[in-house]
């Protein structure tokens, strides 16, 4: 009957030798490759997580640069509207009115406007009618106070 | 001439409302000008920023693609694992005398 033992061979002088039984010594070989190939992977998983935290870096950069594009976008949409403000300056109304002498109802002048009407100021011609009285016409000036 | 003077000078009010109606006018020209002119600052600046997202997309790909490699590296490794564990278990008594020794050996 044999005994299969197998023992490191280069020692040191005075190094107690330790014998191990084959089946042992397979599994510790076994768990010693394991060890090496399982620092192998660990290398390249921290090479994987750098990766991941230079995606995240990269996705961060992605989203400020959204933010300012959203920014600069609505910018030129107001700047817009500015624009549309300021190229429609003119409207065109009509008016019909009663003014009052006073607090009277006496002799009331009946009118009617034509105003072409600024954001600022409105210009235009009146025509106005009153009992007893010639009906005439005018320009109207008015300038918007609030 | 004098008579367009008389004329003008009769027609004070329409003149005084014709010269605001073109200092309005002008006054909006410009104003819209120099909106146009932002417009296009900000435009430029937004073609920057898109070309500088479209250099973050790319460096995302790339960083996936990196990720693809590691995986698959990986797995080679678990592969060759596997082959090695194998290789150990038919190996012979010296075989494991050697690799202690290669493995331990003083330099």
């Amino acid at each position: 009957m044999g005994f299969k033992s197998t023992s490191q061979i280069v020692t040191q002088k005075n190094d107690s030798i330790v014998t191990l039984s084959e089946t042992v010594s397979r599994k510790v070989v076994s768990d010693l490759v394991r060890y090496d190939f399982a620092k192998n992977i660990i290398k390249e998983q921290e090479i994987r997580i750098k990766n991941y935290q230079n995606k995240e870096i990269e996705f961060k950069n992605k989203l400020d640069i959204k933010d300012s594009i959203i920014f600069h976008q609505k910018s030129i949409i107001d700047i817009h509207k500015d624009i549309i403000k300021s190229k429609n300056p003119l409207e065109i109304h009509g008016y019909v009115g009663v003014q009052s002498i006073q607090f009277k109802l006496v002799e009331p002048i009946l009118y009617t406007n034509l105003m072409f009407e600024f954001p600022k100021f409105s210009i235009g011609a009146q025509y106005y009618v009153q009992p007893n009285n010639p009906s005439g016409y005018g320009i109207v000036l008015e300038y918007n106070l609030f | 001439m004098i008579k367009v003077l008389n004329y003008l000078r009769e027609q004070y009010l329409a003149v005084i409302i014709t010269v605001i109606w073109i200092f309005f006018t002008l006054h909006t020209q410009q104003k819209t000008a120099l909106l146009l002119e932002q417009t296009k600052k900000l435009e430029a600046k937004i073609l920057v920023l898109e070309e500088k997202d479209h250099e973050s997309s790319i460096i995302i790909d790339s960083l996936s693609r990196v990720d693809t490699l590691i995986v698959n590296r990986i797995k080679i490794i678990k592969e060759k694992e596997y082959v090695q564990i194998r290789i150990i278990d038919s190996l012979p008594v010296s075989g494991l005398q050697k690799y202690f020794t290669d493995r331990y050996s003083e330099k």
